[in-house]
């Protein structure tokens, strides 16, 4: 099977729209603030009733104590002018909305219900990524957003829009890049050749240790990131019998099987709706 | 007698003899000639030659050329031999032309040229005729006028010859470009096309033809035909002569060697005859199905028991799986028909990949490349064999074909197609047959011409023993891997072990050894790095060197004066670093025999009764292991002839009670002799069961007491000397003293010096200075005593007697306080007065204790401390494996075995109160804390390192280990041995009283006459004898039997006794060989040296009846792996009725008498050979028994498996210490075979040596590992990816470095491989080329050339990524598990900085010296090694290196070995050591630099786009708002300062004024003088380079601080250091591409790319120019911060302050 195909890169070729506001917003929990989701959704384009296609819609709720969702302030001991200036940053490891328990910033996607690696049969509309290009900004001390999920065939424009430096160092396991270019205030890089892997790409900044973010490749559409109340829609999905995959970055996979996802019925031109239990994980 | 005819015997009964004696001639004959045809050798060659050619016949198949191929370059051949016709043709009309030019052209030179010729001979004659004498002057006068005519006319023709010349040439020139060029470019192309048509085929026809040849024909046999075959036989001896290498004989008898082995191992040079293509060779096709039918079967077998353990549902899938693989091998049972279509081959393999992939979750990143990966690979190669037997058939008939078409086409093949097989052929062999006719395994290495020890110079014996120059199997004495083997043998060759050749063959377990017979430094056996070559022999030479054989036995290098073999012998004690500098000098002399270098492997026990207490010591001797499972310590007792509880124990009692009884029933007379045997039997039985409790309570006794004493400074031996010293003095004092005590004065003097040496070495200076003035004034006492002498012969008034009287006088009186003053300084300091902190200075205020609220915080940071200071590096701790609750993670399995395993050390930290019987716990405390603090005060020949703890720390770490309590269940098998009776001690006391000097029999029974068996508590005042005064005379002033001294009281009697015996026994078992022991300064190791144990004659070793203890005592089983597979035991491999199993291979070596048998048993069972024999108690075998492999039992390994596995793992180890002894031969190798390592090689194997020594590759990864790999077309392909992934993300930001490694890599020496060095290596599932890859962080260049011929380089940082089955040998990174084992548990304990982030995490722990020769200066690194600073800022680190306790010798070799290393693998860096020069903090440089920015500033219009002047107008405008900071900033402090330092401040003040107004001046009628010329003379470059450093708030300043500019929360080392720290090279390489320089991915960002342009403003010039310019500033920072304009630059940044 081959996912990454240089044909499809080629027709890409269009310009590249930026997905991502740039403004120096603290925190992740803080409620109100635009969604940033670099994951392109398909238009609000509904599907024919004659074909099948179905819609996932769901939350990610979290089963641990108030206490351990409490966020907890990271230690930030450098450029605290700029860093603090719009309060404390938080530490990422769990982000939970207090007033609903939902938890953000958790993956989801679909994959086949045998192989979790083979092909999904994509809806014609979303054949292609809407967008050339996915941002990936660091405004003020933090990656915007915190968790990218993108499709292969994207390219990743990495982009320091704040007013100090910061390097930027991708490790990928895998087959995606690794880098670590220093970006100047006010400059941005394009990082092309991502490939579908279930490896997850690591983010950081040597310079402010506490930065962290994560990039998540896939070869379809068939994706989403939970949004501060912790819901995630994902539409025109193939409806049938299907596996949905979750994770979290401190736990890891959330779905029994692993990556193997848990199974889901997707109904033909209806919603699906699914509940991922978020649980700390304890401590070794 | 009458003349008769008749012959004097009967005519018939002659002729009956002479016939009859005719057909035994001729039977002998022929049987004769039959045996000699049937020699093993020849029917060996006979048989190669079959195999040869189905070899051949194999190869030909594989080379058969694509048809289409052929078909294409031969109509190519065609079409280009057309091509050359029509370029002929094409030239014909020009031809003609320019032929006809040509030849006009010639005849018009050629008769110019005759005319010219001519008429230059006429000038020529017209001179001589003009010079003639004896003519007119008129006449001479026409004669020259004729003669210029003629040079006229010459001139001109030469004119004409000249012209025709051109004009010839340019026909020549036209002839060849139109008319010879096109035909020869046609005529090449097809000389081109047909070597492609002839190469394309020409293996194939080379094959074909040898396998036509091969077979064996007509004319081999008839050549083989006994007597014929003395001519030009087709078999024959083969033989190498090696007369430099001559064998010895013994008794320097030496012969030369013959070596004939290659008679029958006909292909051992020959790559192509590796064992898996034999083996092939005799697969047919069904075979080939069975063989990978097999292996599949056993590879799904294995899943299927991984699969077991999995959750039901994956494992019902895979179960279902598994069955469908297994349908799938049994649905093939016959070939495929051709008609039918065609299956995967691969269906199997991938099938089962399938199952594996889904068990271990997909690509589960740092999956190992487990065995089971390996099976896989295996079925992978076996299915590829069967392909290659299913298409042989059809293979071989086209073969046929195509011969038989090139025949018809009338081609010359030299063989007739007609002779090639028509079927697939296979030979028989047996697996020895093919390990016959296969080469050798490693050419690279052996044999080959090519390789380091090619066949012709080194022969085979010289590595393989045997003898060389028998031609048959059982002469040349070779020798079986195992029983199994040895079986095999019998059956075949009716082997049997032969005793008639001293050198049998070596098995091939033991086949390293022989390495060492060149190899001295054995480190020189590592190639590459970290590639083992022998890693056997290196294993054995450091289990040899960990477990201290060289404290009892001698392992020297030297014999006769000569090198022979490695050097590990004791150093000398006191240690040479303590000496005094003249001390060391003299220990060096003697360059043929240096002082050794090893320490003893075991603790000092000098101060042992502080750390703990005699029932622990007697315990701890009684069973080391029973404690610390995996201890180097060996077991003295309980062994086969010290066991109290063993059988013997149970006979003699068993035997008592029935003798009592025969006594109780006897009469009277016969009382008497019963009486006897029951005293014998008691007496025996003493022996057995009571001597070892006794010698093990007196040697705890020994010990606690002299280290009791010795802490008190009252150790026997310290008040003997002190004694004695005073004795000598105060003679001295009344007189001279004659040669005897002379002698001993100054030796005694020089003991009591050593004395305190050892005592207390951190006050080694002063106890040198203080020995050295006291052994200068006896000295001199004496000197003055010889000069009054021979004054007073002389006269009895002289001058200068006054003076030298006055100097005698002050001398004595010297004497006694000096001597007093040693004695003081030499006495040790015990830890209950003072602790010493890490620089040895006394901690002066009283430990932190805890209080109850805050106990539970400092346990944990006791916990952290332990786990994150670097402990781990050496030992294990169980309380760091298991989950804890006090917050801090746990820490995976960790193995390290460099220092002792922890999770015990509660239950031996118990010092007692002083004179008490209770454990003290406050000395426990102060002990433990002292040993984390400076270990080196309690031991001071440590390795422990100092690890840098606060005294707070300490004692959080001490409290948390002795936190760490060990349950008393775990330990209730090990039992402290009762104390016998006391008659017990008394009978052991005259056992060794009786080998006293002058004892006789009748003395040892008197002086410790009992008349009763007393108990332990009836002791009272009455006295036993004991020696008299009388006696003591006798006695040297040291003899331990001084202390029986009498009378002595009863009750005293125990102390004393145990006293003795205690001290007798540490003599006999000669513990001070690894521990350094109070009273036994002096003593000589006890065992015999190994030096040349390797050939030692087996007649001269004691074999006793230790086979029949073997016999008794183990169950023999036939072999310790299981048949064919080395990486698993045998079924039979386990212990049965309580016998552990034992090698049949050495029990029967033992049995015959060889060494490898008694050295195997000497390590395994040390005392059997003292089975069956009766010897007196001292007289037994006292080899300690030691086990070397240290297994421990893993977690959910059951106890069976588990001693399979330790039982296995040890004869492993122990074979590996065989290896290494048995290698000990002490052969004088002619000096030209010896390996003498360059400079470099030698400086990295002996640094190697200490790194081990150190475990400094327990933190750091010293070296990459090594990956040879085969460069198939699939791994080709990767890594062509890999490079056009380079090319497209990382090259174009390069910058490029050639030559060095990084870069450009080495091309490979070897054709059939390609080597990978690099780091983190592992198998993982990539998606995008669907497979496993195996993928290895470079470290250095990889080279190689792609499929499509064009050469690559793969620079190191890079992700390669290969085929693994194509990895055929891998070496692991040498070091750097520690950081390894830490990166996941730092991803537990701070999430936010390192999870999902291991190359920070690894920024934050030991980094690894990859590069580090290239990396740092010498002298920085040291300095560091000796006396360690922290580089990278420490509260951002998890830990500091710690200060270890190295001589400046071994701080040298190591910063010799960084830089040799460095050297070798990276030739095109330019490295120079030991010595450095650097150029960029020189004058010269910056003023050239200086000059060179100028120019490009002028160039560029300035660094931000302003003209050079504006440029210095700009930076003046700049420093004087620098100034101006500085100025405000002293004035606000000279408002706030008091006294002088305001003084000093307002003067600052007015001086910094008077500056701002001269520059307002200049600004102002805007001349700029002062400073543009000073700019311009030397400050541009400075001032640049040092503002991009310091004054780009973007980069440096992010991470570092950088001088006097301190950056809060940096990250990375203080950039101050850089310019003595760095070598100039590597920080421009690294600046340049931080990502190519390291062993992981650094934190440090590119700055400068390539091409960039940013920061130009900041200093002028490109990208490179850049990083040059930060380079230049880091190496020559402290003059630069100095500079005007880089202080007003920093007042700028930091406001003044």
């Amino acid at each position: 099977m081959r996912w990454y195909s240089p044909a499809a890169l080629a027709v890409f070729g269009a310009a590249a729209l930026t997905t991502v506001l740039t403004g120096c917003t603290p925190g992740s929990a803080a409620p109100g603030r635009p969604v940033l989701d670099a994951a392109p959704r398909a238009d609000a384009a509904t599907p024919r009733a004659e074909e099948p296609w179905g819609t996932i819609k769901g939350n990610a709720v979290w089963a641990g104590t108030d206490d351990e969702a409490k966020p907890v302030a990271a230690n930030i001991d450098k450029d605290q002018a700029v860093c603090l200036k719009n309060g404390p940053i938080y530490k990422s490891d769990y982000v939970v909305n207090p007033k609903n328990k939902g938890v953000r910033w958790v993956v989801v996607w679909l994959v086949d219900a045998e192989d979790y690696k083979k092909d999904l049969p994509i809806n014609p509309d979303l054949k292609e990524p809407k967008d050339k290009t996915v941002v990936l900004d660091q405004p003020c001390c933090q990656f915007v957003p915190h968790i990218v999920a993108m499709r292969e065939g994207q390219d990743l424009e990495i982009k320091n829009s704040g007013t100090i430096p910061h390097n930027t160092k991708i490790d990928s396991p895998g087959a995606n890049p690794s880098i670590n270019p220093l970006l100047p205030p006010g400059s941005s890089q394009v990082v092309p050749g991502w490939v579908a892997e279930t490896n997850v790409s690591t983010v950081g900044c040597s310079i402010h240790g506490w930065m962290t973010a994560y990039i998540r490749v896939f070869n379809n559409p068939y994706f989403a990131v939970t949004d501060e109340d912790g819901n995630f829609t994902i539409k025109d999905a193939p409806a049938g019998k299907y596996h949905i995959v979750a994770w979290q970055e401190s736990i890891g996979y959330l779905s029994k099987s692993y990556k193997k996802g848990d199974p889901i019925d997707i109904k033909l031109g209806k919603v699906t709706e699914v509940k991922f239990e978020v649980k700390p994980k304890p401590a070794s | 007698m009458a003349a008769t005819d008749k012959t004097y015997r009967s005519q018939r009964t002659l002729d009956i003899v002479f016939a009859v004696s005719c057909i035994l001639m001729l039977v002998s004959t022929v049987w004769m000639l039959v045996v000699d045809y049937n020699r093993e050798f020849k029917t060996v060659q006979r048989t190669f030659r079959d195999v040869e050619s189905v070899l051949d016949e194999r190869q030909m198949v594989s080379q058969l050329p694509d048809r289409a191929e052929v078909e294409r370059l031969q109509k190519d051949v065609v079409d280009k031999r057309q091509a050359v016709d029509k370029a002929k043709e094409g030239v014909r009309a020009e031809d003609r032309r320019v032929t006809a030019l040509r030849d006009q052209r010639t005849a018009t030179y050629q008769a110019v040229k005759a005319d010219f010729d001519s008429k230059s001979s006429f000038y020529n004659i017209e001179i001589d005729e003009r010079d003639q004498p004896g003519i007119s002057d008129w006449m001479r006068q026409e004669r020259a006028e004729r003669v210029k005519a003629r040079r006229q006319e010459l001139d001109r023709l030469q004119q004409d010859l000249n012209n025709a010349q051109k004009a010839l040439d340019e026909a020549d020139a036209e002839y060849k470009e139109k008319v010879t060029d096109p035909v020869a470019k046609a005529q090449n192309e097809l000389s081109d096309a047909e070597d492609a048509e002839k190469k394309v085929a020409a293996n194939f026809d080379r094959f074909a033809k040898l396998t036509v040849q091969k077979k064996w024909g007509l004319g081999d046999a008839f050549r083989a035909l006994p007597i014929l075959d003395a001519f030009e036989s087709p078999t024959k001896i083969k033989q190498i002569v090696l007369s430099d290498l001559p064998i010895e004989y013994g008794s320097f008898k030496y012969v030369t060697r013959y070596d004939r082995c290659t008679s029958c191992h006909l292909a051992i040079e020959r790559g192509g005859f590796d064992r898996a293509t034999l083996t092939k060779l005799t697969r047919t096709e069904q075979e080939a199905r069975e063989a990978m039918k097999q292996a599949a079967m056993s590879a799904s077998n294995d899943i299927a028991a991984l699969a077991a353990a999995a959750p039901t549902d994956d494992r019902e899938k895979a179960d279902a799986n598994l069955l469908k693989v297994k349908a799938l091998l049994d649905s093939d049972q016959k070939p495929a028909a051709d008609n039918e279509k065609p299956q995967d081959p691969y269906a199997v393999v991938n099938a089962l990949k399938g199952v594996l992939n889904d068990l271990r979750g997909g690509d589960v990143p740092g999956t190992a490349y487990g065995p089971i990966d390996e099976e896989l690979a295996r079925v992978k190669v076996l299915t590829d064999q069967y392909e290659e037997a299913k298409s042989l058939p059809k293979k071989l008939e086209t073969a046929r074909r195509l011969c038989q078409e090139c025949k018809d086409k009338g081609e010359n093949l030299g063989f007739d197609p007609g002779d090639l097989p028509s079927q697939a052929r296979t030979v028989s062999l047996t697996a020895g047959q093919i390990t016959q006719y296969a080469a050798h395994p490693r050419l690279d290495l052996f044999v080959d011409s090519n390789s380091p020890h090619p066949m012709e110079k080194f022969g085979c014996t010289v590595c393989h023993d045997g003898q060389g120059s028998a031609t048959d199997f059982q002469l040349s004495a070779h020798t079986p891997s195992d029983a199994r083997q040895h079986k095999q043998w019998e059956d075949l060759y009716h082997w049997h072990s032969s005793h008639d050749w001293e050198f049998p063959m070596l098995s091939n377990r033991f086949v390293e050894s022989t390495c060492l017979k060149c190899h001295y430094q054995v480190t020189d056996l590592v190639r590459d790095g970290s590639k083992e070559e022998a890693p056997k022999l290196l294993r054995g030479f450091n289990l040899v060197r960990e477990n201290g054989c060289f404290g009892c036995h001698e392992i020297s290098s030297v014999m006769k004066g000569r090198e022979v073999g490695p050097d590990l012998r004791l150093e000398p004690s006191p240690a040479l670093d303590w000496l005094s500098p003249t001390e060391q000098d003299k220990a060096k002399a003697d360059p043929l025999n240096p002082p050794g270098t090893y320490r003893k492997v075991g603790p000092s026990l000098r101060r042992i009764a502080e750390k703990t207490n005699e029932e622990w010591v007697r315990r701890w001797v009684q069973s080391p292991r029973g404690f610390r499972p995996d201890t180097k310590m060996p077991h003295f007792y309980g062994l086969s002839n010290d066991n109290p509880d063993g059988p013997e124990v149970a006979d003699l009692k068993r035997r008592l009670t029935a003798a009592q009884d025969a006594l109780n029933a006897a009469k009277e007379d016969e009382k008497k002799a019963r009486q006897k045997e029951v005293d014998d039997l008691r007496a025996a039985l003493m022996v057995e069961k009571d001597f070892p409790p006794a010698e093990i309570h007196s040697i705890a006794h020994y010990l606690l007491t002299e280290s009791n004493r010795h802490l008190e400074g009252k150790d026997t031996y310290r008040v003997v000397l002190e004694e004695r010293l005073k004795e000598l003095q105060d003679q001295l004092k009344q007189g001279p003293l004659d040669e005897r005590d002379r002698k001993e004065l100054a030796d005694v003097t020089h003991r009591l010096g050593d004395l305190g040496l050892l005592s207390i070495p951190t006050r080694a200076k002063e106890i040198d200075d203080l020995s050295t003035r006291l052994k200068q004034t006896q000295e001199r006492i004496l000197e003055l005593y010889a000069k009054e002498a021979q004054q007073k012969q002389k006269s009895a008034d002289d001058e200068g007697e006054g003076s030298d009287a006055k100097e005698l006088m002050q001398l004595k009186k010297d004497l006694d306080s000096l001597r007093q003053d040693l004695e003081k300084a030499g006495l040790p300091i015990p830890i209950a007065q003072q602790i010493f902190d890490e620089q040895g200075e006394p901690v002066l205020e009283a430990l932190p204790e805890p209080d109850k609220n805050d106990q539970a915080k400092h346990l944990t940071e006791g916990h952290r401390l332990f786990t994150e200071r670097g402990c781990l590096a050496c030992h294990v701790h169980e309380g760091v494996l298991k989950k804890s609750d006090d917050g801090v993670p746990s820490v995976p399995a960790a193995a390290a075995e460099f220092a002792p395993d922890l999770s015990r050390i509660a239950a031996k930290i118990a010092p007692l109160k002083a004179g008490g019987k209770e454990v003290d716990p406050k000395a426990r405390r102060r002990w433990v804390v002292q040993w984390v603090l400076n270990p080196n005060i309690y031991h001071p020949r440590t390795r422990m390192p100092i690890t840098h703890l606060t005294v707070q720390q300490a004692c959080d770490v001490a409290d948390w280990l002795l936190s760490q309590e060990v349950k008393p269940e775990e330990l209730a098998d090990w039992k402290d041995p009762e104390l016998p009776e006391l008659n017990a001690l008394v009978e052991l006391t005259r056992v060794y009283l009786a080998k006293a000097p002058g004892m006789t029999s009748h003395k040892v029974e008197e002086i410790l006459k009992l008349d009763e068996i007393l108990p332990k508590e009836a002791l009272d005042d009455r006295t036993v004898t004991g020696f008299t005064d009388d006696d003591l005379k006798y006695m040297t002033r040291d003899a331990d039997e001084r202390v029986l001294h009498g009378p002595i009281a009863r009750k005293d009697l125990p102390d004393k006794l145990e006293w003795y015996i205690g001290r007798k026994s540490i003599s006999r078992l000669g513990c001070y060989g690894c521990h350094d022991l109070p009273g036994f300064e002096t003593a000589k190791p006890i065992g015999t040296a190994l030096n040349d144990w390797g050939k030692k004659d087996p007649e001269r070793l004691a074999f006793e009846d230790a086979d029949a203890f073997v016999r008794e005592h183990y169950n023999i089983v036939e072999a310790r792996d299981a048949a064919g597979n080395r990486h698993q035991a045998d079924p039979d491999w386990h212990s049965k009725g309580g016998k552990p199993p034992y090698e049949k291979l050495f029990y029967d070596a033992l049995e015959h008498h060889n060494r490898e048998g008694f050295l195997h048993e000497k390590l395994e069972e040390p005392r059997s050979f003292d089975y069956h024999r009766i010897r007196s108690w001292d007289d037994r075998l006292r080899m300690p028994q030691f086990r070397f492999a240290r297994s421990r039992p893993r977690a959910g390994e059951s106890d069976e498996a588990y001693e399979v596995r330790r039982e296995r793992e040890e004869g492993e180890a122990r074979e590996a210490v065989m290896t290494f002894i048995l290698g000990l031969v002490a052969e004088p190798i002619p000096q030209k075979f010896v390996n003498a390592p360059g400079p470099e090689r030698l400086a990295e194997a002996k640094g190697r040596q200490l790194l081990d020594k150190y475990n400094c590759i327990g933190c750091h990864q010293v070296r990459p590992g090594v990956y040879d790999f085969k460069p198939t077309k699939d791994s080709l392909d990767a890594l062509e990816k890999v490079y056009q992934n380079y090319e497209k993300n990382n090259a174009k930001k390069d910058h490029v470095f050639p030559g060095h490694n990084a870069w450009t890599g080495l091309p490979s020496p070897w054709p059939d491989r390609l080597v990978a060095h690099g780091t983190q290596a592992r198998v993982a599932n990539d998606e995008e080329a669907d497979r496993d890859l195996f993928q290895l962080r470079l470290t250095e260049a990889l080279r190689f050339a792609n499929n499509d011929k064009i050469i690559r380089d793969i620079p190191a940082g890079i992700q390669a990524k290969l085929i693994p089955e194509d990895v055929f040998h891998q070496s692991a990174p040498y070091g750097g598990t520690f950081a390894e084992l830490l990166i996941p548990y730092l991803a537990q304990s701070n999430s936010t900085l390192f999870a999902g982030k291991p190359d920070e995490a690894r920024s934050v722990l030991p980094p690894p010296l990859i590069r580090e020769g290239e990396r740092v200066q010498p002298k920085w690194l040291y300095s560091f090694l000796l006396n360690p600073g922290s580089v990278r800022p420490q509260e951002k680190m998890k830990l500091r290196m710690p200060k270890f306790n190295m001589s400046d010798e071994d701080a040298m070799t190591l910063v010799n070995y960084f830089g040799a290393a460095d050297k070798l693998s990276n030739p095109g860096a330019g490295l120079t050591t030991p010595y450095l020069t650097i150029p960029e903090a020189e004058p010269k440089y910056w003023h050239d630099m200086t000059n060179q920015y100028l120019e490009r500033l002028k160039e560029v219009g300035g660094a931000d786009g302003k003209g050079l002047d504006e440029r210095g107008k700009a930076l003046l405008t700049q420093l004087e708002a620098g100034v101006k900071l500085r100025l405000e900033a002293v004035k606000a402090a000279a408002m706030t300062a008091q006294g002088d330092d305001k003084a000093r401040k307002e003067q600052e003040a007015k001086e910094l004024q008077a500056t701002i107004d001269k520059w307002d001046k200049e600004i102002k009628d805007g001349s700029y003088t002062d400073l543009t010329g000073q700019w311009k003379s030397g400050d541009a470059y400075a001032a640049d380079a040092y503002r991009l450093i310091a004054a780009n708030p973007n980069i440096c300043s992010k991470c570092h601080s950088i001088g006097s500019l301190k950056v809060e929360g940096a990250n990375g080392p203080d950039l101050s250091i850089a310019f003595e720290r760095l070598r100039p090279e590597w920080t421009l390489e690294w600046i340049s591409n931080p990502d190519r320089m390291f062993g992981y991915a650094p934190t440090m960002p590119q700055n400068f790319p390539k091409d960039s342009v940013d920061y130009k403003e900041f200093l002028a010039g490109d990208s490179r120019d850049r990083v040059r310019g930060a380079r230049d500033a880091l190496m020559d920072l402290p003059r630069l911060e100095n500079l005007p304009a880089d202080r007003a630059t920093r007042a700028a940044i930091t406001g003044g302050k």
